[in-house]
């Protein structure tokens, strides 16, 4: 591993939505590489703050707290992202839900490690739960909660959708070997590295 | 399944018509615009800005508002010509409310005399941008060749006009130190850069580097009954004379770098002294 900053491949780290984001750009002159690879972190680092239940600040959290009494206008990508989810969920017959929040709440999964939750609890956080009661407006970019309680919670597929935002600012800037991965969890690669044929990550 | 989507649509859903106007010269021709926003290159600030003033628009212009005192006092001088538009100048500090609701704690003298300003931004980046083709790239990385602000003019003016903000001071003299530590590319400003500053009797020692990203962002009032820090991890009212004043602080650091010396401000006549 080169630790030299102006050499290929170039790597580059980022702690965000929990978890440690790397990128490694191929082939190609370092410097450019380097450039396009903290464009694509920084767009990571961008959708952490805007889709992170516990940032207070965070327009997913704007939209927690309002969406239950007002419609919310959400920001363009941001609503797409919303959009893409009930149409897994539609798919899925609600396997995906993206309304999970009062039950990950429930269970103690949100800043802790899980707890089992009483009768009543599971129940009353389920009664808030259900993708069909997340109501959106296309033309008018908003998003409306059909029950009180609900919540939403992109920690299914954030970085997932991160990592595809990372990938598609590198494609733009004609990008051809690179790798991104989220805590390794979630990955997304282009072409191959210099010196093999493939991509090789750990079994 | 795509996510993608065009920011013009934003546009849209606000209620408002978005027209690409691809020059400068076409936004200040047209009549429909009102205000203008400068975001461009800082040495190109002057001759948008006074071209925009000139036609009758207002202008919320980016910090630093200018590449050089000369430039800022310009367009201070045309803003004054027209008082009826707005001129403001891009500073975090006066535009950001957290910073503002601060200011009114700090200007309560609960902190008691401020003896030290410790402030800092750190960040390992290149600060270089990547485009499609050679000429554009060069286009884009204006801030990396001769004639940029460097890191005192594009990020060290908004923490050093926030302490301008809340000590109601500018510095008399200031000392500094730049160097190319870690991004020795082709570039010719510095990527570490080390300003000490006397403002009244205050002493501030600021810092900024592109190599490290220690400690992030901060700044740090030491006060002789209490300390005040603010961190900062992203950048978030001002009217030109305070553009202008802060700008001049900049100068003031370009110029002791270039120099190697002590450099002071003479408030009457508005001038460095080296």
């Amino acid at each position: 591993m080169s630790t030299d900053l102006l050499a290929s491949p170039v790597r580059l780290a980022l702690d965000a939505m929990g978890t440690r984001f790397e990128l490694v750009l191929g082939s190609g002159e370092a410097v450019r590489l380097r450039a396009a690879g903290e464009e694509a972190l920084a767009e990571i680092l961008r959708l952490d703050h805007q889709l992170s239940t516990y940032r207070s600040s965070s327009e997913v959290s704007w939209i927690n707290v309002r969406a239950s009494q007002t419609p919310v206008v959400v920001e363009a990508g941001l609503f797409g992202l919303l959009e893409c989810c009930q149409a897994l969920s539609r798919a899925t017959e609600g396997a995906f839900d993206i309304t999970v929040g009062p039950l990950l709440r429930a269970w103690g999964f949100v800043n802790g490690t899980g707890r089992l939750p009483s009768d009543d609890a599971r129940r009353a956080a389920g009664a808030n739960v259900g993708w069909k009661h997340l109501e959106l407006d296309p033309d008018r970019r908003t998003v409306r909660f059909g029950k009180p309680g609900m919540r939403i919670d992109f920690g299914a597929i954030g970085k997932g959708y991160a990592i595809d935002a990372a990938i598609e600012i590198l494609r733009s800037h004609d990008i051809r070997s690179a790798l991104v991965h989220g805590g390794t969890s979630s990955i997304h690669a282009i072409g191959a590295p210099d010196d093999s044929d493939a991509w090789h990550t750990p079994r | 399944m795509s996510t993608t989507y065009d920011r013009r649509d934003f546009f849209k859903t606000a209620g408002a018509t978005l027209a690409l106007l691809l020059s400068e010269r076409r936004l200040v021709e047209s009549s429909a615009v009102e205000a203008v926003v400068v975001a461009t290159p800082t040495p190109t600030h002057k001759d948008i800005v006074l071209a925009c003033l000139n036609a009758g628009k207002h202008v919320y212009c980016e910090a630093p508002l200018a590449g050089s005192v000369g430039d800022a006092r310009a367009i201070a001088e045309a803003a004054a010509r027209f008082p009826k538009q707005v001129l403001q100048a891009g500073l975090q500090g006066r535009a950001n409310a957290l910073y503002r609701h601060v200011s009114r704690f700090v200007k309560s003298g609960v902190l008691g005399e401020v003896a030290l300003v410790n402030a800092q931004w750190s960040k390992k980046e290149s600060w270089r941008r990547a485009a499609p083709t050679p000429e554009r790239e060069r286009e884009l990385n204006w801030r990396l060749a001769d004639g940029s602000p460097g890191l005192m003019g594009e990020i060290g003016i908004h923490q050093i006009d926030l302490v301008a903000q809340y000590l109601g001071a500018y510095p008399n003299a200031l000392t500094g130190f730049g160097s190319l530590v870690a991004w020795r590319d082709d570039r010719s400003v510095p990527d570490t850069a080390v300003c000490l500053m006397d403002v009244g009797r205050t002493r501030v020692n600021y810092r900024a580097t592109l190599a490290s990203s220690f400690g992030n962002a901060y700044t740090v009032f030491q006060g002789s009954n209490f300390l005040q820090s603010i961190r900062t991890n992203t950048p978030p009212n001002c009217n030109e004379d305070l553009g202008v004043r802060v700008q001049t602080v900049v100068s003031m650091a370009e110029a002791a770098y270039r120099n190697k010396a002590l450099v002071r401000f003479d408030e009457k006549n508005r001038k460095l002294l080296t």
